[in-house]
């Protein structure tokens, strides 16, 4: 059919008295949450507890930086291996030495004041960074969005943090389009309570979706933390020796689980609207659980995949 | 250089047949200036002052107060007027006041940016500018939109790279105050059309973001400035045209080539001669083969008359591709006298700036009014006099010219068009805006009517969804690269070079691919030519050689046009005329190849190609049914003289509508299934239409008096490439009947028609009564 045709449809359509679509009057929604109020309007949010033993924060102490000997500029691959040789494996060792004691300075007062970002200019890995940290300025986070655009809007905001003896989950939900204001303003104030970021594609995709969809609502609110994130490092480490490096593939290799009925990323979009246009729950729930996992795993993966200088020991160590 | 001594000159040569048939006085003019209320910036007054400029030309000053009023503009002045201050000065006296301020300058092609940027620069003030376009490194462009206050771009550039985007341009967008179009003319048709919704996405972008720029436009003279801004803004303009620049004395000649010999041999002639003359000339052709052969030619010419003069090195070409450098190092050239004379395509008329130059050769009549005077203003700045000689080649537009000697120097007829509602072309840029930002009710009014029929259509399609009022993008495309801002439709054909390496060199409408670049047939783009080797249909790629032939192709198709429905409809004496919707179906069944000297015809082939389906706007004539029988009675051939008419009508419509022969086509029928009467439709060349029939419709009595002076005056006997010939005729110009078509044109507007009586016998005008009479002697 041309196009013409089908706009002459249309058309008529519209024309016809008494078409006027009436909209469906959805029952209350539950999800084990409650509405949240703010003087943006409103959103849902859904709050679960997990018992900490997900959450496995290496215990990293500061010397671990001390003895990243190329923190020093002017020590490349091979100078460090030379200096190894000599049995240099600490930065201090190197204080006395004319050519390296002004270097040494700046390094130490960097790890002395938490120059972080300093640090990370010079080659500090994410690791060794994480030694600045308590676990309770950890935060995970997962975003379920209707596009791939920071243009088209996020509806789930899923933050996983230490809180006391607990794992907490929040579920920040829009459960219509106009309820993602208010949801970011009050994720805003929230996550200005962590200091590190932890995601998986979070530097690409999460965190600048989050700015985007800031900047759109006009909140012009940026992320200041420290981002971690995890597909970079699991990149790295098992890269060629799983069939990709997604989430799930990860879960199954390492952590020995395989999700049952998930639903795939990309039907996301649209089960979202069709959520929205009927208010069927089990719809939403499904996403809902979804990134639950998503963040559940996250939690775990990162002892795994962090600590790993050397990925192929860890795996056996894993096995 | 005194242009009456040479044209004595001229007059006194052996190769002199008496072809200037006119010669226009075009007088000095004297700068008129006037006052500024309200001071500039210190430092742009200082600028001026350190350039001589102590008054500006009165369109500037109107431009800068109307500015300041907060209007938006278009500025219609003639070439080297100092167009360009009307925008620079109050741009730059803005953000020099409020440094936050931005502004973003369009220009339709790079080269055109580069030369911007520079004459930016040259104000030499604090306000940062760049160019951002694609040829812009990624790493630079954050700084870019953060720092940068005035952005120049191309449309492509917004469309694809800056609005899907704007979140990281949130700064720009909010401090947005001018925007600045130039060359506005040269959005028209498709592509202006789809640049109108383009400006109409940036300025829903702006809104969100809390500014509401001004529009500052500029645009070559053509006969509905204002109206054709209005429509592709969708703001109120108020025009300028007040152009207070001086002017040098112009002799602009009239030149008709002899009938049979071709026109580019009197083009060297000339050349040669003006650069003999030490007279420092340009000459612009139409193609970049023509450019080459004048080039080539002329350089021998030189070289075999005046061997020790060393003239033959002083002349160059100036392509396309040609980087500022390059360019910068031809006017250099100029201005020394190392060079005398160019050669450049029409393509380039933009481009150049040459203060320096006398003479100007217009070698064919480059498709516009607009173009001409764009080409002729390039000779002769402020007061140095100037000459310039426009070669008519063969065709009715041409040759229009040469026989209104008036047309070209009076009020222009022609209106750039657009079309906002065409839903094929507005279409895909619903999906750019939803995925751009959501779209609200309120956005509805920056489109038609059919803007929201569209999104429900779309919505259908799963493409977008509607959420409390609200419409989203839910694709998981980038919906801004599936829409080819130089095509109607979403699926055009990648023209790839095999030459080199399956080079990209452009892209090419589908309705265009069977008919133009069919397996064997000789393809132009941009000037160059390629044969076409390979049609793939499924994947929409067609395969090219550039290559160097002398002969083109034209293809046969079967034609069929149906109609939809009628949205306009009137008398025309006793005859009727219509305007809607169409339907035409088209099957290309084979092709010849023509010599292009002689028309020879050199083979050809058979083609087996799937038929298409336009749907489009059309315009069409139904004639009183009693002109059969008269016809008859005056031994004319009916069929031949439709046929006639609609080629010679849709060779002129290029004065009222500025387009182009491939943009319009055409049917004529002695009798047609839906009308049942002898029918000519002319449509337009694009699913939806662009407007260009609907113009026919509404001027079509001075379209038929431009034809039948056209065909009546032609010398020829029974038609030619003048008068009713098309170069793209689908029956390769059969039957056509010269005299037939002046007897209907004379039936349309109501004249007495007089039949050729020779010894009170009736001549037997038709050429095909003729041949056939001949088989029965
Ligand atoms: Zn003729
Ligand atoms: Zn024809």
């Amino acid at each position: 059919m041309t196009l013409l045709s089908r706009l002459k449809d249309i058309k008529a359509k519209n024309e016809e008295p008494g078409k006027v679509q009436i909209p469906q009057k959805k029952s209350p929604l539950d999800l084990g949450g409650v509405e949240i109020n703010n003087s943006f309007g409103n959103y849902y949010l859904i709050e679960k507890e997990y018992s900490l033993a997900n959450l496995t924060f290496p215990a990293v102490s500061k010397e671990l930086l001390t003895r990243n000997l190329r923190l020093l500029q002017g020590i490349g691959p091979v100078t460090e291996r030379e200096m190894r040789e000599q049995g240099i494996d600490n930065i201090n060792q190197l204080s006395g030495e004319v050519r390296w004691q002004y270097e040494v300075e700046i390094v130490s007062e960097c790890i002395l004041k938490g120059k972080i970002k300093e640090l990370r200019r010079r080659g500090a890995c994410d690791y060794e960074l994480l030694s600045f940290f308590k676990k309770d300025d950890l935060v995970f986070l997962d975003i379920e969005s209707t596009g791939l655009w920071a243009n088209q809007p996020l509806f789930l905001v899923g933050i996983l943090y230490k809180d006391g003896g607990k794992l907490k989950l929040q579920q920040y939900l829009a459960r219509n389009l106009q309820e993602e204001k208010p949801l970011l303003a009050d994720l805003y104030k929230k996550l200005r309570n962590f200091k590190v970021m932890v995601t998986y594609n979070g530097k690409k995709f999460d965190a600048p979706y989050i700015e985007g969809r800031w900047v759109e609502h006009r909140f012009f609110y940026r992320l200041k933390h420290y981002q971690i994130d995890l597909l970079y490092h699991a990149r790295r480490h098992f890269k060629g020796k799983f069939p990709n490096c997604r989430l799930i593939t990860l879960e199954e290799y390492l952590l020995n689980f395989k999700r049952e009925g998930d639903i795939p990323g990309y039907l996301i979009p649209q089960t979202y609207y069709k959520f929205v246009k009927s208010g069927d729950p089990a719809l939403i729930k499904d996403i809902i659980r979804h990134n639950a996992l998503d963040l559940v795993s996250l939690a775990r993966v990162l002892y795994i995949v962090q600590p790993c200088i050397n990925a192929k020991d860890f795996i056996a160590a894993t096995k | 250089m005194d242009a009456q001594k040479i044209l004595e000159y001229i007059r006194q040569s052996e190769n002199y047949h008496e072809q200037i048939v006119h010669t226009e006085e075009l007088p000095a003019k004297e700068a008129s200036f006037a006052e500024l209320n309200e001071n500039l910036h210190p430092h742009l007054e200082n600028y001026l002052k350190d350039k001589g400029i102590t008054k500006l030309f009165t369109h500037q000053v109107t431009a800068i107060e109307k500015v300041a009023q907060g209007q938006n503009v278009v500025v219609v002045t003639p070439t080297a007027s100092g167009k360009t201050m009307c925008y620079n000065l109050p741009v730059l006296n803005h953000i020099l006041n409020n440094p936050k301020g931005r502004a973003l300058y369009i220009f339709p092609s790079k080269s055109l940016s580069q030369d911007q940027m520079a004459a930016v620069e040259d104000f030499n003030t604090e306000v940062k500018v760049a160019v951002y376009d694609g040829d812009t490194p990624d790493d630079l462009k954050p700084e870019l939109r953060e720092k940068t206050s005035i952005i120049i771009t191309n449309p492509d550039m917004i469309h694809q790279g800056i609005l899907p985007n704007h979140l990281k341009w949130h700064n720009f967008f909010s401090n947005l105050k001018y925007i600045v179009i130039d060359e506005l003319h040269s959005y028209r048709g498709v592509f202006g059309t789809h640049v109108g919704h383009i400006i109409r996405r940036l300025r829903r972008i702006c809104e969100h973001y809390g500014s509401k720029p001004q529009f500052i436009m500029c645009s070559a003279t053509i006969a509905n400035p204002k109206q054709h801004a209005e429509r592709l803004t969708g703001l109120p303009v108020s025009l300028i045209d007040n152009n207070g620049a001086p002017q040098g004395a112009k002799k602009f000649v009239l030149w008709r080539p002899p009938s049979k010999r071709p026109y580019i041999q009197d083009v060297i002639w000339l050349f040669s001669l003006l650069i003999a003359l030490r007279t420092r000339t340009i000459t612009f052709s139409r193609a970049r083969q023509t450019t080459e052969r004048i080039l080539r030619h002329t350089k021998k010419l030189l070289q075999e008359k005046l061997p020790h003069k060393n003239l033959h090195n002083k002349v160059v070409s100036y392509r396309g591709g040609y980087l500022a450098r390059e360019r910068r190092a031809i006017e250099e050239a100029l201005f020394k006298g190392t060079v005398y004379g160019v050669v450049s395509t029409n393509a380039l008329e933009l481009g150049i700036d040459v203060g320096e130059l006398e003479a100007c050769i217009i070698a064919g009549y480059p498709g516009t009014i607009a173009s001409t005077w764009q080409q002729a203003g390039r000779v002769g700045r402020r007061h140095k006099d100037s000459l310039v000689i426009f070669i008519a080649v063969q065709n009715p537009l041409d040759q229009y010219f040469i026989r209104k000697k008036e047309a070209l120097f009076t009020k222009p007829t022609e209106q750039a068009l657009v079309a906002p509602d065409n839903p094929y072309i507005l279409l895909g840029h619903v999906l750019c805006a939803a995925h751009e930002l959501p779209i609200k009710p309120q956005d509805f009014s920056l489109w038609g009517e059919i803007f929201p029929d569209l999104l429900y259509l779309l919505e259908e399609d799963g493409e977008i969804v509607q959420s409390e009022g609200s419409y989203y993008y839910i694709g998981g495309t980038y919906p801004a690269s599936r829409v080819n801002i130089r095509s109607s439709s979403l699926a055009s054909f990648q023209l790839k070079d095999k030459s080199s390496g399956n080079r990209l060199v452009g892209t090419l409408d589908g309705h265009r691919a069977l008919s133009e670049a069919h397996p064997g047939a000789v393809y132009m783009h941009q000037g160059e030519t390629y044969l076409v080797k390979d049609l793939d249909l499924e994947n929409k790629h067609c395969y090219l050689n550039k290559v160097d032939v002398d002969y083109y192709t034209m293809v046969k198709r079967d034609k069929e046009t149906e109609i939809i429905e009628i949205n306009k409809k009137r008398p025309l004496l006793t005859h009727m005329l219509y305007s809607g919707n169409l339907k035409v179906t088209t099957r290309v069944t084979g092709y010849i190849k023509k010599h292009e000297a002689t028309g020879q015809v050199l083979g050809g082939g058979e083609l087996d190609l799937p038929e298409e389906i336009l749907e489009t706007q059309g315009m069409w004539v139904t004639f009183d049914p009693t002109v059969i029988e008269e016809a008859k009675g005056y031994y004319l051939n009916l069929m031949g003289g439709l046929h006639a008419l609609e080629h010679a009508s849709i060779g002129l419509l290029p004065l009222f509508a500025m387009c182009d022969r491939n943009d319009i086509g055409g049917l004529s029928i002695g009798a047609h299934p839906q009308t049942g009467l002898p029918t000519v439709f002319i449509h337009d060349a694009y699913d939806g239409g662009v407007g260009f029939s609907e113009t026919a419709y509404s001027c079509f009595e001075d379209l038929l008096e431009k034809t039948l002076e056209a065909i009546k005056e032609c010398e020829c006997e029974d038609g030619c490439p003048n008068c009713i010939y098309s170069p793209k005729c689908s029956n390769f110009n059969r039957p056509l009947d010269k005299e037939a078509a002046i007897y209907l044109l004379h039936r349309l507007l109501g004249k007495e028609y007089t039949p050729r009586v020779e010894n009170n016998k009736i001549i037997i005008n038709s050429t095909a009564l003729k041949n056939s009479l001949k088989r029965f002697k």
